[in-house]
């Protein structure tokens, strides 16, 4: 017998865990418990409570704050806890405004879905938008730098790797054990959205591979509006 | 362990209220302020927040 899908709260709440693991495992010095979980009707949201970013320190100075939410609701099917929208944000302690914002969004009209905002200033980027005809060619965060659509789009692993190791934030020891095999569980789970929206696709290479595969009748249509999205 | 919090309208509206005093402006002030890309300091988080209070809100 199969097991009956698990409802919103549970996968909310699984996930919520999820998050606060990784988090209290890589990052020194946060609040605890660094998540929230709110859920109303059939909408939940996962991330750092209102008013309370998470401190992220270098050499011990609290310079920035990181804040991350996750908004989801049940997929269409009514199975799986689906990602709406996410953002990882960096923000600077000195003026409270964002530095990197790490931005999906699933259904964003003509923008990518996945995207990066870079807030900083560059003279000849503004210039050659400013030519180009941008809308505001003075604000370098006002472009959506895209980060491999839905599918293929970074994960909250591949954000606080990011900060401890480019930004050289303070760091918990054994850090990347926990980003790692978390970022394999996102890569699989994605890996097998992808597997979903192309079965053919997953079937030969499966084939190629020496596996015999019967596909069911009728056999499933591919879907690659998410594989066609920037 | 981290757990659901089941919130109602009146949670949201008085976390909604709690956000734009914090920021000393109304919904509209603020969106016009995220519309024209002129948000400043707290202003961007609270803008984030209203945001996603108006995603469980409204989806």
């Amino acid at each position: 017998m199969s097991e009956a899908p698990r409802g919103l709260q549970q996968q909310a709440e699984e996930f919520g865990q999820e998050t606060v693991g990784l988090l209290s495992a890589t990052l020194p010095g946060l609040p605890e418990p660094p998540v929230e979980i709110l859920r109303y009707e059939n909408r939940t949201t996962i991330g750092t409570p209102d008013r309370m970013p998470l401190p992220l320190y270098a050499k011990g100075q609290h310079l920035a704050d990181m804040r991350l939410k996750f908004a989801c609701q049940m997929d269409h099917a009514g199975q799986y806890l689906a990602v709406e929208e996410s953002t990882f944000n960096l923000l600077a302690v000195l003026d409270r405004t964002p530095v990197f914002r790490i931005h999906y969004q699933r259904d964003n009209g003509p923008r990518p879905t996945a995207h990066v905002h870079v807030h900083a200033h560059r003279g000849a980027l503004s210039h050659l938008l400013s030519q180009a005809g941008h809308d505001f060619p003075h604000d370098m965060s006002s472009l959506h730098i895209p980060v491999g659509g839905s599918r293929f789009r970074p994960c909250l692993e591949d954000f606080i790797q990011f900060l401890i190791c480019e930004c050289k934030f303070d760091a918990k020891q054994g850090w990347r054990g926990y980003v790692e095999a978390g970022r394999e569980r996102w890569r699989r789970r994605q890996a097998a959205a992808v597997v979903r929206d192309v079965p053919d696709e997953a079937a030969r290479v499966l084939e190629e591979l020496g596996y015999t595969v019967e596909p069911p009748e009728p056999p499933p249509a591919p879907a690659v509006k998410a594989l066609r999205n920037w | 362990m981290t757990h659901v919090q089941n919130v109602t309208r009146r949670d949201l509206n008085k976390r909604r209220k709690a956000i734009l005093a914090r920021v000393g402006m109304s919904y509209e002030e603020l969106k016009a302020k995220a519309d024209t890309r002129s948000l400043i300091g707290d202003e961007w988080t609270a803008w984030e927040e209203i945001r996603e209070l108006d995603f469980l809100q409204h989806g």
